[in-house]
């Protein structure tokens, strides 16, 4: 009787082993595929939309750069551009960096222009690539409104 | 019997066993990069729990990339120590390590994979299978 006890325990401890002993080791699972962030926007023909912004501090509040981004399906009716703007960080209260909230700093923003002609709807898949080579997809949808002159 | 059954036994723990002395980590990664946009992968410091650096760390490359280059730079900066536990604060000031930079080839967009392995004083690793793409 005991010993199939202690038949029976080794058979299931050769069965978890190797996977108890993975995951010591701390392997992780395989990377998944790219995941992106479904984004809706309205923009007037011409008016330039700041679509994303990226950006990235160290600890004591200095920028770590580069950050790019990276244009993964063009738009058919306006402009993607990565442009380098001023703007407050915005670290949530439990972040170690909400302290650098108050402090201006150099973004990497995405910004959407659609033709001055065209109305109607355009989309475009881009990524925001962090210093460190972490990226954030996005897949966006724009409805183009007709533009008016300015009175 | 007996011998069998304590064979088997023997065979069902080795595993963890030697996974416990070794403390060899492996990790999976995925990373973008925008041409040759360079890279900082990580900076790898080994500290005590008074935060005080314990000796050096260094670098292999076990899989170099074929369309980059994969190097490491002696200097100051953080280590993510995370948020929580004895060595939290170690997280605010900047440890001496090794940083770990990638950069694409001129003019190359599509995938790159390698795998880079840093080896800490203790003699435990951390190995690193870098899947990139290059926009």
């Amino acid at each position: 009787m005991r010993q199939h006890f202690l038949l029976l325990l080794s058979a299931i401890l050769l069965t978890i082993s190797p996977a108890l002993a993975q995951k010591k080791r701390g392997a992780e699972p395989p990377p998944e595929k790219i995941q992106y962030e479904a984004v809706t926007i309205t923009a007037v023909a011409g008016q330039e939309i700041l679509v994303r912004r990226g950006y990235a501090l160290a600890r004591d509040c200095t920028v770590r750069e580069p950050n790019r981004i990276a244009v993964i399906t063009a738009p058919k009716s306006g402009e993607l551009t990565e442009k380098s703007l001023e703007t407050f960080p915005n670290y949530p209260k439990d972040n170690p960096r909400s302290a650098c909230n108050s402090q201006k700093i150099m973004a990497t923003y995405a910004t959407y222009k659609a033709r001055d002609d065209f109305q109607g709807d355009d989309a475009f898949r881009f990524a925001i690539v962090y210093f460190d080579g972490k990226a954030k997809h996005f897949d966006v949808k724009v409805t183009v409104l007709r533009g008016g002159k300015a009175q | 019997m007996k011998f069998a059954v304590a064979l088997l036994f023997a065979l069902a723990i080795l595993p963890s066993v030697a996974a416990a002395q070794a403390r060899n980590e492996t990790y999976n990664w995925l990373r973008y990069a925008v041409g040759t946009q360079p890279l900082n992968f990580l900076h790898a410091g080994h500290v005590r729990k008074n935060c005080e650096p314990i000796g050096q760390i260094r670098m292999v490359l076990p899989v170099p990339p074929q369309n980059g280059k994969v190097e490491a730079i002696q200097k100051a900066d953080f280590v993510e120590f995370g948020n929580k536990g004895a060595f939290r604060k170690c997280s605010e000031r900047r440890t001496p390590g090794i940083t770990v930079i990638y950069r694409a080839t001129e003019g190359y967009r599509g995938s790159d994979r390698f795998s880079f392995q840093l080896v800490y004083s203790d003699g435990s690793t951390r190995r690193y299978n870098v899947d990139m793409t290059i926009y």
